[in-house]
């Protein structure tokens, strides 16, 4: 994966922070291929450029006001080729969870280091998903925390394998950490990261609908 | 005694112009009260001395607002429109009710009584006008105060009490002029009426634009102060102080994340939100140890729950924390509370440590943290290696907490 760099544009509208995360990001791995400011130059730079992962804050100006969850729905027919990695200030659940319901893969924090961003901007762009441990504790708030399902083919529901994952990621534990835990690969953890990511953004359990009505989600 | 005289908003029972008039005089609001109704029962004076004092007298909010400090006016407003409304619409209506019914009363037993022959054909269409009157200015009162909620109810009085008013009009013009005149003069004031709508229309409607404009200009200044005030107190203040210690980094690192953790807050933070929780208390917790050492906690939370029965895991989590950054750096907080039972994960990435190589006489884990939860009926347990050292505390719900634990956790 490192011999090809990952190709990457960053979307936020802050100048001062795009030189800052570009100058953070490791240049051996990944390639910074473009930017954008607003929601709008974002959709067409994106479109032009095709990139393999775009750093995507959640709060821009333009368009119809949707910020990066506006921005991440406008390139939805770019799927798979093109994945989102959210990057925000806000620890707020309803920014966090409208832009990962929009289709974003990962979702950190503005205060990552550069090593971890350019980690998780890897993981992205090799299909994964990046779950900080705020977004885990999201989930387990919103799915709820107790012991729910052994059928795994319930949209709905955590796994109870998938909600020790959360519950590892949210005290903390790397994905390496949390497969030494539970004695199972590194791939297996992220095999059930995925399938909770692809949960929380089809899921439509009631639980999960009142959640994020409460929080003005929807 | 009030140097102006208002209507106040609080404890009017019609348009607040007795209990004003009380104020500004300085006697008991009943003395003045009964004044005009005493005014009322012998000549009638005392209704129109009301309707006198109603118009000239502003309203409460009108003074502040003229007077000055036109923000906080507005807020102030903003803020009492709901008491108000209810009361001026709720108690007015029965006061009115009642005096026309007085009125009424009054009138038959001067005619039954002591046989004075009544001019129904005056006196009604006349009381048809005050009547009218009356509903009419009444909504001028709340027309300010109520937003889009009551407004269809304000207009629909509004016109019911112009009706009233044309329609008394009419009878009483009806006693002097045949009905032909009549119904030429009414087509005569139909068409000056028309001339002066559309002379006037514009010039109305320009005026309402521009008070609805200057509202929403009052209440984005409202806002704005508001804002200003927070970032004065707050934002300002930190950047001074980081300007003065540039050259201590954790200083100012300690500063900068103090004032990220306030204004996260403030901007994120659900005012609905129950306070007390597990997560507020973890929370704060958390940011006092970060303001003295220095070193972030991150605290994620899911579920949640509420109660004294809480205190010990969460001075274990405290002492834990403090370990954490004193000895390790960065700490990464988990507490989920489930039905059964709280549990907090503290985790830190620092060096670790051997447990039994802690002299005896340290008292920091083995007292404060696995002391204090076993005393609780809880558990604690110290996972510690090249990764780091994880603290996981497990407290389960007290039997009579059961069924408020389930409860909060919904949340």
């Amino acid at each position: 994966m490192n011999r090809v760099p990952v190709r990457v544009v960053v979307v936020d509208d802050h100048a001062i922070f795009r030189t800052g995360l570009k100058a953070d990001l490791d240049p051996s791995a990944i390639q910074v291929v473009g930017e954008a400011g607003d929601v709008d130059s974002a959709v067409r730079t994106i479109h032009e450029v095709r990139p393999d992962v775009v750093l995507l804050d959640v709060h821009l100006p333009g368009g119809r006001g949707g910020g990066g969850a506006e921005v991440a729905a406008a390139c939805q027919e770019l799927a798979p080729g093109v994945r989102f990695l959210a990057i925000s200030v806000s620890d707020a659940a309803e920014d966090v969870v409208a832009v990962i319901r929009a289709g974003a893969r990962g979702y950190v924090t503005k205060t990552i280091s550069g090593a971890d961003v350019s980690d998780a901007v890897q993981r992205v762009a090799g299909g994964d998903a990046v779950f900080s441990p705020r977004l885990a504790g999201f989930v387990l708030d919103a799915f709820g925390t107790a012991d729910v399902a052994v059928r795994d083919e319930e949209l709905d529901l955590l796994s109870a394998r998938e909600l020790e994952v959360m519950r590892l990621i949210a005290r903390g534990y790397t994905y390496k950490e949390a497969a030494r835990e539970l004695f199972i690969s590194v791939r297996t953890v992220e095999t059930h990261v995925s399938n909770v990511l692809r949960k929380l953004q089809l899921s439509n359990r009631h639980e999960l609908t009142r959640w994020a009505g409460e929080r003005g989600l929807l | 005694m009030h140097s102006v005289l208002t209507r106040p908003a609080e404890g009017r029972v019609v348009a607040g112009v007795c209990t004003g008039l009380a104020r500004y005089l300085g006697l008991p609001t009943g003395w003045v009260r009964a004044g005009v109704v005493a005014l009322t029962l012998l000549s009638g004076v005392g209704v129109v001395f009301y309707a006198w004092l109603w118009i000239f007298v502003p309203d409460e909010h009108e003074a502040v607002l003229t007077a000055g400090d036109p923000v906080r006016g507005a807020a102030e407003q903003v803020r009492e429109a709901p008491v108000r409304l209810g009361g001026v619409l709720g108690q007015g209506w029965q006061v009115i009710f009642g005096v026309v019914l007085l009125g009424v009363a009054a009138v038959l037993a001067l005619q039954l009584g002591a046989g004075i022959r009544m001019n129904w054909g005056l006196i009604g269409p006349v009381a048809v006008v005050l009547l009218g009157i009356a509903l009419a200015w009444l909504q001028l009162d709340t027309l300010r105060d109520a937003g889009r909620a009551g407004r269809t109810g304000r207009i629909s009085s509004l016109a019911l009490g112009l009706l009233l008013v044309m329609a008394g009009v009419l009878a009483l013009a009806a006693g002097f002029v045949g009905t032909d005149e009549l119904w030429l003069g009414l087509l005569v004031a139909a068409v000056i009426v028309a001339g002066v709508v559309l002379v006037a229309a514009p010039w109305v409607l320009k005026a309402w634009r521009d008070a609805t404009a200057k509202t929403s200009a009052l209440a984005v200044q409202t806002e704005r102060a508001e804002i200003a005030a927070h970032l004065h107190d707050s934002v300002l203040q930190t950047l001074a102080l980081i300007q003065k210690n540039a050259d201590t980094p954790s200083t100012v690192v300690r500063l900068a994340r103090a004032q990220e953790r306030d204004l996260r807050q403030y901007l994120y933070q659900d005012p609905s939100r129950p306070t007390g929780t597990l997560t507020d208390r973890l929370e704060d917790l958390a940011a006092a140890i970060e303001d003295d050492h220095g070193q972030p906690i991150e605290v994620v939370t899911a579920g949640s729950a509420t109660g004294p029965w809480l205190d010990p895991v969460l001075q274990a989590s405290r002492e834990a924390m403090l370990n954490g950054v004193r000895h390790a750096g960065p700490v990464q907080v988990y507490a989920e509370a489930r039905p059964e039972a709280v549990e907090v994960f503290v985790k830190d990435r620092g060096p670790g440590f051997d447990l039994s190589a802690i002299p005896a006489d340290r008292l920091g884990i083995r007292e404060s943290v696995i002391g204090r939860m076993e005393r609780a009926g809880g558990t604690a347990r110290i996972i510690t290696g090249d990764g780091g050292t994880e603290v996981r505390l497990h407290l389960p719900v007290p039997a009579e907490n059961g069924k408020n634990g389930e409860e909060g956790r919904q949340g």
